[in-house]
């Protein structure tokens, strides 16, 4: 690999990690909320 | 001492409003945050490609600065929100402190981990090797060591409550290796540089390089905060023990 190429990949590899991590948290924020909508909610939570 | 209430549904949604300015706002704002985001991104990279000149002595591999350098300042931004919420969460007790310190540790993890591979491809293609034991390459490593094991504890300890209180705590001691991260170069001899002399438009594109990836920090650790505040909710939910396991009156009263 030249110099051209190394400099690409380090961008793409931190472009990817950046987004793809946004991506993973939003799925599995929604997911959370939707199996959180699922459940009923609990009366007697007060202590 | 302390409220310690974090038992209701009401408290809960109003310590996460509190928490993170993002959290609470209305749709359209985090879409065009995360628009924003975006955008930026792809400015600064058409800037680097176009608009920034290759550098005399090392060519264009110097261009990988423009990602290393606004990661790696945002890297000691999140290690430094793991400190804050876990001192906050040691005064205050409020578990929202503790969901904000381990999502600011992922993304810490994160960042540090970009730091470390666009360095070493930068190591690799000015001098040679992929890594070497200098000591700034030496403390940044350590540096994600820590946060991977901090997420490591905290996912070891079942309590949580004691979760809480061992990650505000080793977040308190693991912060103590920023400034040894940031200082290694300046005061030792290393073969990282310590400050680089750029070019007017190399200046400007280091510049708007900051804005998305300071954008991405900030709207990660919100996100993973939300998560992290959701799948607690879940877990408080799907107990049996439902918020007496939440109550953390016993612990304030013993600190």
């Amino acid at each position: 690999m030249n110099a051209s190429e190394y400099t690409v990949a380090a961008y793409v590899i931190a472009g990817t990690l950046l987004f793809g991590y946004a991506l993973i948290l939003c799925i599995s924020g929604r997911a959370l909320a939707k199996d959180m909508a699922a459940q009923p909610p609990k009366t007697d939570s007060k202590v | 001492m302390a409220n310690l209430d974090y038992s209701t549904p009401e408290q809960t949604r109003r310590d996460l409003s509190r928490a993170v300015p993002l959290v609470g706002l209305p749709a359209w704002f985090c879409v065009s945050y995360w628009v924003l985001a975006a955008a930026s991104f792809g400015a600064a990279c058409a800037m680097t490609a176009w608009y920034a000149p290759i550098e005399s002595t090392m060519g264009v591999i110097q261009k990988i600065f423009y990602i290393h350098l606004p990661s790696a300042i945002n890297t000691f931004l999140a290690c430094m929100m793991v400190f804050v919420a876990s001192v906050g969460f040691l005064v205050q007790r409020r578990m929202w402190w503790d969901d904000l310190a381990a999502a600011s540790a992922k993304v810490a993890v994160l960042l540090c981990g970009i730091v470390l591979m666009t360095g070493m491809i930068w190591g690799k293609s000015a001098w040679g090797v992929w890594w070497t034991w200098s000591p700034r390459l030496t403390f940044s490593l350590l540096l994600w060591l820590l946060y991977v094991v901090y997420l490591i504890v905290r996912a070891s300890v079942d309590s949580e409550q004691r979760r809480a209180v061992v990650g505000a705590v080793y977040g308190v001691v693991a912060f103590l290796d920023v400034p040894l991260v940031y200082l290694s170069a300046r005061l030792l001899t290393d073969i990282h540089p310590s400050s680089i002399t750029l070019a007017p438009p190399m200046k400007l594109t280091l510049i708007v390089w900051f804005v998305p990836v300071t954008l991405l920090c900030g709207g990660l650790i919100a996100m993973a905060y939300v998560v992290q505040a959701r799948r607690r909710q879940r877990t408080e939910a799907l107990e049996t023990g439902g918020p007496e396991a939440m109550n953390l009156s016993l612990l304030g009263e013993a600190a």
